[in-house]
């Protein structure tokens, strides 16, 4: 045991200076004990050379290419282009690396944060409408049938995936609405899309067993 | 294991309060609260490992994972194991659940100690209190078992099993009552210490003495801390002169006593204890006597009823029921910014724990420490347990003025402190 003459406190521990206030204590005797917390080295300085890399290569390009579409500018901001790009890859990679993200969730980000990315590009070059009328029909039905192919793969966690399923199908269904409001100039890939993800819903509901009803319930509880 | 709201599927939805702390959680403010207990001997990893794999079952609040639905999170029980470790982090440090089998609680152990760490969503510090107690009588019945009578061996480690009611909705009564906007408290400043970086330090005194003692002012315990805390900060951070900022201590409240309940999810709620310095001088015994009307009239029924109706009223609104997650959680976070600034320090006492008759030789003391934040740098945790009271400070402050004259001001009076730290004060000079 210790004591410091300034706190007039005690001191428990093998050490030479107080706690308190670093005056230098004075042995009263007593025995003397081990340590009573562990000695902890913090890693904090975990330089990430990479993830600093492309962070720097990432606002350079996206600046070089904002900065020369404004020189060179003849009526087409391509650059928004090549920025949306940048910040999907990010996206990307932030949420794909993440350890123990569902397969399935990871599917569903894909699809939304591509659909966005072909719009902005079509926008951007003059719009034409082959991303509502192509692309994302085409990357729905990749994506109901990646979910399926899980699914069947794995029969037992199908109620990990049932949320990003319905969620996928869901979205599936856009197109169509899409093409009843005459939006849509190419219906083929809208109507397997939109098929798709209709024959999904409706076969989660049919095929579901309780383990399927109990995750959408708990799921979606407000 | 069934509850009432039908986990034969293994689910139910958060309590309350847990809603906030899954959102507002990260590596600097982890939500996460240690209760310890000091045993005479040194732990033995295996044995608290079965002891562990014992209590478990019978605890269906600490058995879980937390999912994200579309509209809430929710727990769903947890088939995993936990897996007992030695301590290798500064207490209260953010629990990852994908490097720790999903469980939102750790068990950790270093020298003759055993520390439960708990995320708050699952409890608060009664339903821990309860967790580790059980936990405690399974490591001493596993440890002494042949000294041990086959009456104590067979002695159940609970009393009630697995409450998990939300009573805060139990007790929701609709009320009308006017609100009054908080102020926004003076905060304390300094120099942090690297990030991640914890400096405890525990002060033991006797309870008896300190009990006797603050009966000579009519004030209980805690009221005495609080304005000891607030008398400090006076002193050390405000430098005795007023502002315009109330110096402000939050103190959480168990309502389980007001409401007659033994939920082990949360129900707490705070009472938030606080003076304007508006003049020069002030005593010691006139902020103790300001700290004990606040006590008074905040600490009664109708006044928590009010807390816990503004609580659950918030939760029952409908458009933030249909409101998806990712959007709950953006007006969680600002909600919670803006009461994080009500607080200057926060003291949690849970109060004198009491044990069976028959392992109380085996204990030494129990502690309590919180997790600190950038704007509430210091927080203080109180428990005693016989005649041992440790009140213990955790910090991510490198000075230590307010420790120290909280700790100078009891040895002042007269009463014995026996310190005790965790090495970061001199060790990280």
């Amino acid at each position: 045991m210790k004591k410091c003459k300034r706190c007039n406190v005690k001191v428990y521990e093998n050490i030479t200076i107080c706690p308190l206030c670093r005056t230098v204590l004075t042995d009263i005797g007593g025995e003397v004990p081990g340590r009573t917390y562990p000695a902890i080295e913090v890693n904090q300085h975990k330089y990430n050379i990479v993830k600093r890399l492309f962070v720097f290569l990432s606002i350079i390009s996206g600046l070089a290419t904002v900065v020369t579409n404004y020189v060179t500018y003849s009526g087409v901001v391509w650059s928004a282009i090549s920025v949306a790009a940048i910040i999907y890859f990010w996206i990307i990679m932030t949420y794909s690396i993440k350890r123990s993200t569902n397969i399935a969730s990871k599917i569903l980000v894909q699809v939304l944060c591509a659909s966005i990315l072909t719009v902005i590009m079509d926008y951007f070059i003059g719009y034409s409408g082959w991303s509502v009328n192509h692309v994302i029909p085409e990357i729905i039905i990749l994506a109901n049938i990646s979910v399926l192919i899980l699914v069947i793969i794995n029969r037992m966690y199908w109620q990990t995936y049932i949320l990003n399923q319905v969620i996928i199908a869901v979205f599936g269904l856009i197109p169509g609405i899409l093409y009843l409001c005459g939006l849509i100039e190419v219906p083929l890939p809208t109507i397997i899309a939109t098929g798709t993800s209709f024959t999904v819903l409706l076969g989660t509901i049919i095929f579901g067993d309780k383990s399927i009803k109990s995750e959408l319930i708990r799921r979606f509880h407000f | 294991m069934k509850n009432k709201q039908g986990t034969e599927n293994g689910w139910r939805k958060l309590d309350n309060t847990a809603n906030v702390f899954p959102v507002i959680a990260s590596k600097t403010y982890s939500s996460v609260y240690r209760i310890s207990v000091r045993l005479m001997h040194e732990i033995s990893e295996e044995i608290l490992q079965e002891a562990l794999n014992e209590t478990l079952p019978w605890f269906s609040s600490f058995n879980v994972k937390l999912k994200r639905g579309v509209f809430w999170h929710y727990f769903e029980s947890n088939k995993k194991q936990p897996v007992v470790e030695k301590e290798q982090t500064y207490p209260c440090a953010y629990i990852d659940p994908n490097t720790n089998n999903q469980f939102l609680f750790k068990v950790t152990y270093f020298d003759k100690r055993i520390n439960l760490e708990v995320f708050h969503a699952i409890t608060d510090g009664t339903g821990a209190l309860k967790f580790l107690k059980a936990l405690t009588y399974n490591y001493i019945k596993l440890t002494y078992r042949e000294q041990l009578s086959e009456e104590i061996l067979e002695m159940p480690v609970v009393d009630v099993v697995s409450d998990i009611e939300d009573s805060y909705r139990k007790n929701y009564r609709k009320l009308s009552y006017k609100k009054v906007k908080a102020r926004s408290a003076f905060k304390l400043k300094g120099e942090k210490l690297p990030i991640l970086t914890m400096n405890v330090i525990h002060g033991l005194v006797s309870a008896n003495v300190m009990v006797d003692f603050c009966r000579r002012y009519k004030v209980s315990l805690t009221q005495y801390i609080a304005a000891l805390i607030i008398w400090c900060i006076y002193k050390e951070y405000m430098n005795e002169q007023p502002h315009k900022k109330p110096i402000k201590v939050n103190i959480p409240v168990n309502l389980r006593h007001f409401f007659n309940s033994t939920t082990e999810m949360n129900f707490f709620s705070y009472i938030n204890v606080g003076i304007t310095i508006e003049k020069n001088e002030y005593t010691f015994e006139e902020m103790l006597e300001i700290t004990r009307g606040q006590f008074m009239s905040q600490l009664t029924k109708e006044n928590l009823s009010h807390l816990i109706s503004d609580n659950v009223s918030t939760e029952r609104n409908i458009l933030i029921r249909v409101a998806p997650l990712p959007v709950k959680n953006v007006g969680v976070k600002i909600a919670y910014m803006g009461s994080e600034k009500n607080n200057s320090s926060v003291i949690s006492n849970i109060g004198k724990v009491e044990v069976l008759e028959e392992f109380k030789e085996y204990i030494d003391r129990f502690e309590v420490l919180l997790s600190v934040s950038k704007s509430e740098p210091i927080k203080c945790g109180v428990c005693s347990y016989g005649d041992k009271l440790v009140i213990s400070f955790a910090s991510i402050l490198k000075e230590t003025y307010l420790q120290r004259a909280f700790f100078r001001h009891l040895t002042e009076q007269g009463i014995e402190v026996i310190i005790e730290s965790n090495g970061v004060g001199y060790e990280k000079m």
